[in-house]
């Protein structure tokens, strides 16, 4: 070739641009694992500062008597009243003492209520009993309430901060752990409101989802796998459950509304047609792992059981199974930790309802954990901020302990033939 | 040959044994035929009073004004172009950020990463998989919404509370796991060789993914990005909390939108009357919605599945 | 058949007799080992390869000459768990010191494997690949010109001229490997590798590439492995023999098939071992 440059010098001039921009492809690798996983921490983070204050609550130690006239009236927030008004007697004017008594919760009759229920001889005893503050009171607690912001711009007024601080001071007002928000069902007061009654709905749903959906799924690898002719028609069934796996969420809820509730007049909002519609959504998953789990047995086990005389039947139920269920039961946690999470199905089918009692039974009406979280996450007071907060650490928990749970049967069964 | 009582016994209990098994795996075509009737059947009673033209190429959606009954159908206020472009809307925000994310992720696990970092971040991306859409939802509206308010009220931007971009974002970063697994999968399946020849000629390994791997994963890709735009359209609980509610046709990133979605919701939940055309009009957008994604998922596992044999 | 080889190889030699050992040599490898994490691939070996003629590489499976070819232009880099120890020196300067660049030595260094691997790329591009990421190409035309001339030399011009564009995937498998072989003479290098060229190809297409070697080697130093005694005897003037990560022996090729020394060798030769 007829120019200055040497074929080995061209290549060499090209190559500290080349270098960089190696380097710089490399570079945006990197960056975009670390944005992603930066979006996790900062989500994981901001959930978790916003929700940790939620397990603890403010209660106040008061001094109630257990007056018998009350009790009969069945005027048990009467008796949190005098105890409040006993504990500030400089309080006189009308409007003063409705902010005094404004501090304690409406719940706290119900921690009176629920004492005199477990032990009737209280009538007429008088006893300090730690009882739920209000809201309020509980976030200036916690400083989401800023005491240096102007009165105005505040849920608590400087009169009641003093009362508060007098509280403190005599060391009868303190956080302490939230027993209530684990055990209690949901409320329109935030201090009141537990996901104990969404936890139960949860429950009853996926308990449902798991006895039908298991069953459903792992005989229908089992006949994919194992005896289905490879016809047309499995080839139908094939691509209907990949298509159905990507089908989304919410058109499973529809199928809920329209077949379940409309057609065969299932309960509303009951967590028997949550769980039927979460089945219908998880099938998919399992009879994927289930076959997964099948395809690992060897060929040679169902050789040896057909070389002994047994029939196909019996080679899969007694030889090949029992090798496939932990996968297939890795396949299944995994689905059911999907199912726990699902929320726009159920809301199709009305688990969405504001529900104080806590569900007994697959027909009485119930949300789920996370259409609670949903739920309040709609509320606009503070409070329920962080409440939706913890009720998302919850359930959190909840599905890591089951992904742990997946994770360790698949080490321990991992087998290699 | 001689057949035993109990042989016979036996043979009649696993004809039994496969006939469950056979019923069993119907369920899964009931389920589908189930959703299909389901969806047909109310959207055309839904049909039957708002004319299909007036719902697909309609500009307005305003479900509540129908509820009186001299309105019904006659308004043209069943218009689903605002909902289709505010679903796309959201889908594109979050396929733009999730694409080169989960792609570049992808190309540093499979191509770059040590096996023990890649043994490490894999499972840690697969989290934001498993993390419930509701959690993404919560953290969109209550986190992510203020801060790109705040964020764009001091550069003298009005950004919604409600913004597109709020939704958009977190959706993609929902849908990262789901592009740079799938991506993932892909490039690996790119044959050894390939890379070989072209290091072989003095290809830097960037070369070598761009001009090389890269276009030969570029089915196996898009393949990938479908899938994910499925599940961005058909997503409910990030945009339910985080989008808009009522109808807007743009496409301004900054303002609120509403999606299919969202209104399925705001229409089914609460006490209806189950009749009524605003009940119906929910199944016409969930056929829509079932529709759509159907076709993307029936293309995208066909390129997926046409992608793998070629290098089998 | 052995007789064959014989008559074949004589042939071949007296035609490469003048001037052997005068010309010097392109590669020189001292004392090599490679190992494969904790696995010891190839065992100290030395081994001259002279410019402009054709090496061969033999021995049975699994003896290390893919790792010994993949260490002349530092293929085994890209290998996980892959070190290599001792001396390989193109035109006397060591390929493995410090500061050497192995996308520069790899223009250099260019490479065939047994597999045709084309990209997914049309024919053209293909063959413009490597000038067009070593910046060789000044214009379109000059580019023209690169593509075309690879591809006449690879012998592969005639029959793609006229589709250019279309897909290099798309030609028969002798095609693709004279494809493969354009595309690393574009970037004119100095030494080819070929690990079993032909093993992937019908008699006919076999025949094709042997010629184009014999060709090349006018202006290339080429090495090259083959499981073919055949053609290692006719396409080759040095061979070296290896067995269990060791070389055995070396030298030209008439006289490893002739009068090999080693048992060794003579028992792989005459196929008794392999
Ligand atoms: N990437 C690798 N990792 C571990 N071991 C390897 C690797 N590549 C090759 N080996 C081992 O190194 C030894 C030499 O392999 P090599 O591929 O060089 O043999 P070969 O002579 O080319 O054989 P063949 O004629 O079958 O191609 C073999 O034992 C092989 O198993
Ligand atoms: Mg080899």
């Amino acid at each position: 070739m007829s120019d200055t440059l040497t074929h080995s010098e061209r290549i060499e001039a090209g190559l500290t641009k080349r270098y960089r921009a190696e380097k710089r492809f490399r570079l945006y690798g990197i960056a975009a694992i670390a944005v992603a996983m930066a979006f996790l921490v900062i989500m994981l983070a901001a959930i978790g500062i916003r929700g940790i204050g939620a397990f603890q609550q403010t209660e106040v130690a008061l001094t109630v008597v257990f007056d018998e006239t009350h009790i009969k009236d069945n005027n048990w927030q009467a008796i949190v009243k005098e105890s409040m008004r006993k504990k500030f007697p400089e309080v006189t004017s009308r409007s003063d003492k409705r902010l005094l008594t404004q501090l304690m919760s409406s719940g706290a009759g119900f921690n009176l209520q629920n004492m005199y229920r477990a032990d009737p001889s209280l009538v007429g005893e008088t006893r300090t009993v730690w009882l739920t503050a209000s809201d309020d009171v509980d976030m200036l607690m916690k400083g989401a309430i800023d005491r240096a912001s102007p009165q105005s711009e505040r849920r608590v007024s400087d009169k009641e901060i003093v009362w508060i601080d007098s509280l403190i001071a005599d060391g009868a007002l303190e956080l302490k752990f939230n027993t209530h928000f684990f055990t209690g069902g949901d409320s329109r007061e935030p201090e009141l409101a537990g996901i104990f009654g969404a936890f139960m709905g949860s429950i009853f749903s996926l308990a449902v989802c798991f006895l039908l959906s298991f069953p459903l799924g792992v005989m229908t690898a089992i006949y994919l796998e194992e005896f289905a002719p490879k016809n047309r028609w499995t080839d139908v069934i094939e691509v209907n459950i990949n298509n159905l796996a990507a089908v989304p969420s919410i058109v499973f809820g529809l199928l809920g509304l329209a077949v379940f509730l409309n057609f065969f007049m299932l309960p509303r909002s009951a967590p028997l047609v949550g769980g039927m519609v979460l089945a219908l959504m998880t099938l998919p998953t399992i009879i994927i792992a289930s076959r997964a789990a099948l395809r690992a047995v060897p060929p040679s086990i169902r050789e040896a059981a057909w070389g002994m005389g047994a029939s196909s039947v019996q080679t899969v139920l007694h030889h090949v199974l029992p090798l496939a269920m932990p996968g297939m039961l890795t396949g299944t946690i995994i689905g059911m930790a999907q199912a726990l999470g699902e929320s726009a199905p159920l809301l199709m089918i009305g688990m969405v309802a504001f529900i104080v009692d806590i569900p007994g039974s697959f027909t009485d009406p119930a949300t789920a954990l996370p259409v609670q979280i949903f739920l309040w996450a709609d509320s606009p007071e503070r409070a329920f901020t962080e409440r939706t907060a913890a009720a998302i650490i919850v359930l959190l928990v909840f599905l890591v302990t089951m992904n742990l749970i997946a994770v360790v049967l698949r080490k321990k069964f991992e087998r290699r033939w | 040959m001689y057949v035993t009582p109990a042989r016979r016994a036996q043979k009649a209990v696993e004809a039994v044994i496969k006939g469950i098994l056979i019923a069993s795996s119907t369920v899964a075509i009931l389920t589908t035929v189930g959703i299909v009737a389901s969806l047909l059947f109310e959207s055309l009673r839904f049909f039957g009073e708002v004319p299909l033209t007036d719902f697909l190429f309609g500009l307005e959606w305003s479900p509540q004004t129908a509820m009186r009954a001299d309105q019904v159908g006659s308004s043209g206020s069943f218009g689903a172009i605002p909902l289709f472009a505010g679903t796309l809307l959201i889908s594109a925000i979050a396929l733009i950020i999730a694409t080169p994310i989960g792609l570049f992720a992808a190309i540093y696990l499979a191509e770059y990463a040590h096996v023990s970092v890649r043994n490490w971040v894999k499972p840690i991306l697969e989290i934001l998989a498993g993390i419930p859409t509701v959690v993404y939802g919560f953290f969109a509206a209550l986190v992510v919404a203020p801060w790109l308010r705040g964020g764009g009220e001091s550069i003298g931007l009005d950004v919604s509370s409600e913004s597109a971009l709020a939704a958009g974002l977190v959706m993609g970063v929902m849908i990262i796991p789901l592009i740079s697994s799938l991506s993932d999968d892909v490039i690996n399946a790119v044959p050894q060789t390939m890379r070989d020849g072209s290091f072989g000629l003095g290809a830097t390994k960037s070369e070598t993914i761009r001009n090389v791997v890269l276009p030969a994963a570029l089915p196996g890709i898009m393949g990938g990005l479908l899938l994910a735009a499925s599940r961005a359209i058909g997503e409910t609980m990030i945009v339910v909390m985080a989008a808009g509610l009522a109808s807007n046709l743009t496409a301004n990133p900054l303002q609120a939108v509403t999606t299919v979605t969202v209104q399925i919701v705001t229409l089914l939940t609460g006490d209806q009357e189950f009749d009524s055309a605003k009940t119906l009009a929910a199944f016409a957008l969930g056929l829509m919605l079932f529709f759509t994604t159907l076709v993307l998922n029936v293309v995208a596992l066909h390129i997926v599945k046409k992608y793998r044999e070629q290098y089998e | 058949m052995e007789l064959a080889i014989h008559t074949d190889v004589s042939a071949n030699a007296r035609v490469n007799a003048q001037g052997l050992n005068s010309k010097p040599h392109k590669v020189t490898a001292e004392g090599v080992n490679v190992f494969y994490g904790n696995k010891q691939a190839l065992n100290q070996v030395n081994l001259d390869i002279p410019s402009n003629m054709v090496t061969a590489l033999i021995g049975p499976s699994g003896c290390g000459k893919s790792t010994f070819l993949r260490c002349l232009n530092r293929m085994n880099d890209v290998v996980d768990g892959c070190r290599v120890e001792g001396e390989i020196c193109l035109d006397g300067e060591n390929i493995y010191a410090r500061g050497v660049d192995v996308v520069h030595l790899r223009a250099r260094v260019g490479m065939v494997f047994q597999k045709p691997n084309p990209f997914p790329k049309s024919i053209y591009d293909n063959v413009a690949y490597g000038p067009r990421i070593h910046g060789l190409a000044k214009s379109r035309t000059d580019m023209d010109e690169i593509v075309m001339t690879s591809l006449e030399k690879a012998g592969l011009l005639d029959e793609v001229r006229d589709r250019l564009d279309a897909p290099g995937t798309g030609l028969s498998g002798g095609q693709q490997q004279r494809l493969c072989i354009a595309r690393a003479i574009a970037v004119e290098p100095e030494v080819i590798l070929m690990d079993e060229p032909c093993s992937a190809l019908d008699p006919i297409a076999t025949a094709k590439i042997e010629e184009l070697i014999d060709e090349l080697k006018e202006n290339y130093t080429i090495i090259m492995v083959t499981h073919s005694m055949q053609q290692a005897a006719r396409v080759s003037q040095k061979t070296a023999f290896f067995h269990l990560g060791e070389l055995v022996e070396q030298g030209d090729t008439t006289d490893i098939f002739t009068k090999p020394v080693d048992e060794r060798t003579k028992a792989y030769v005459t196929g008794r071992i392999g």
